[in-house]
C-alpha cells in the first residue's frame, strides 16, 4: 500500500461541499438578497466581508493564545501546531480587514486611513501577528519557538478588549453599530457564520498538514544516521 | 462598484494564494515522504545485504 499519497476521504468531500455551498449561499445572499444601500450604494457591500474579516482575525488570536496556554500546561507540540494555524490564518484576516477596510473608509470618509482608535488597535493586531510569525520563522528549536509564541500570544491577548472595546471607550469615526435593514443584518450574520465555517474548515486542513510537515521532519532526521551508519 | 469589486477582488486573491501554498507545501511533503521511505529501504536493503554477508 502506498502511504505517500494523498487520499481524500468521503467525509472530507461532504464537509468541503457543504461549506462550498454555504459559501456560496452567502454570496448569493450579498448580492442578490441583501439591498443596495441609498448613501453608500454599492460599497456598503463591503460590510458583509469586512466584519466576518474582522471577527475572525479576533478568532484566530483568541484560539492562538488558548493554543499557547495549552502547550505551556502540557508541552505538547500539537497545541503548536494549531497556534501556527491560526497564526497564519488570522494573519491573512487581519491583513484583509485592514484593506478592505480602507477601500470602505475611502468610500465613506474620503481617506485610505485614519489614526481612529480602533483602526489603530487593528494594526497593532497586526504587527502581534507579523511578530509572532517572525519569530517563529527565526527559531530552529521547536520546543523554545513554541514556548516564545506561546508567551507573546498570551501577552497579545491584551489588544484583544482594546480592538473590540475601542470604538465605545474613545471618540473615533469608525461606526459603533450601526443601524441596518433587517435583510442586511441577516445577510451579515449569514456570511460571518460562512466565512467562519470556510476558515476553521482551512484551518483544520491546514493543522493537518503542519502535523505531517513536522513528522516529516523528524523521521528525515531518524533516518538519516542510519542511511548514513549503513 | 469598483471600490466593492476591489475589496472581493483582493480577499478572493489572498484565499486563493493561500490554497495554492497549501497544496504547493502538500506537493513537497509527499515529495518528501516518497525520499524518506526510498531512503528507508536502501539502508534496509544495506542491512540485508550485510547480513548475508556475515
Amino acid at each position: 500500500m502506498d502511504h505517500t499519497k494523498v487520499r481524500v476521504g468521503w467525509s472530507q468531500v461532504v464537509v468541503g461541499s457543504l461549506v462550498a455551498v454555504l459559501l456560496g449561499t452567502a454570496i448569493l445572499a450579498i448580492f442578490c438578497f441583501a439591498p443596495t444601500e441609498q448613501t453608500m450604494g454599492h460599497s456598503q457591500r463591503i460590510v458583509y466581508i469586512h466584519v466576518p474579516m474582522a471577527w475572525l482575525g479576533l478568532l484566530g488570536f483568541m484560539v492562538m493564545a488558548v493554543s499557547g496556554v495549552g502547550y505551556l500546561l502540557r508541552r505538547n507540540l500539537a497545541w503548536d501546531h494549531w497556534l501556527q494555524t491560526c497564526g497564519e490564518l488570522g494573519w491573512l484576516c487581519c491583513s484583509l480587514t485592514l484593506a478592505t477596510g480602507s477601500l470602505w473608509a475611502h468610500e465613506a470618509w474620503g481617506t485610505w486611513w485614519e489614526w481612529d482608535p480602533r483602526l489603530t488597535t487593528s494594526f497593532i493586531l497586526w504587527c502581534i501577528y507579523a511578530g509572532i510569525l517572525m519569530t517563529r520563522a527565526s527559531v530552529e528549536d521547536p520546543h523554545q519557538r513554541a514556548r516564545i509564541s506561546a508567551v507573546l500570544a498570551v501577552l497579545g491577548t491584551l489588544d484583544i478588549p482594546l480592538v473590540v472595546m475601542a470604538t465605545r471607550w474613545f471618540r473615533g469615526m469608525h461606526p459603533v453599530s450601526p443601524d441596518m435593514d433587517p435583510s442586511m443584518r441577516m445577510t451579515l450574520f449569514f456570511s460571518v457564520v460562512a466565512f467562519t465555517t470556510f476558515f476553521a474548515w482551512l484551518a483544520t486542513r491546514r493543522r493537518v498538514q503542519i502535523g505531517l510537515e513536522n513528522l516529516a521532519t523528524q523521521l528525515g532526521r531518524q533516518i538519516e544516521p542510519q542511511a548514513n551508519l549503513a | 462598484m469598483e471600490t466593492m469589486a476591489a475589496a472581493y477582488g483582493i480577499v478572493w486573491l489572498a484565499v486563493v494564494l493561500f490554497v495554492t501554498r497549501m497544496a504547493l507545501r502538500q506537493r513537497k511533503l509527499q515529495r518528501s515522504f516518497e525520499s524518506l521511505r526510498s531512503q528507508l529501504q536502501a539502508s534496509q536493503n544495506d542491512d540485508a545485504s550485510l547480513a548475508r554477508a556475515a
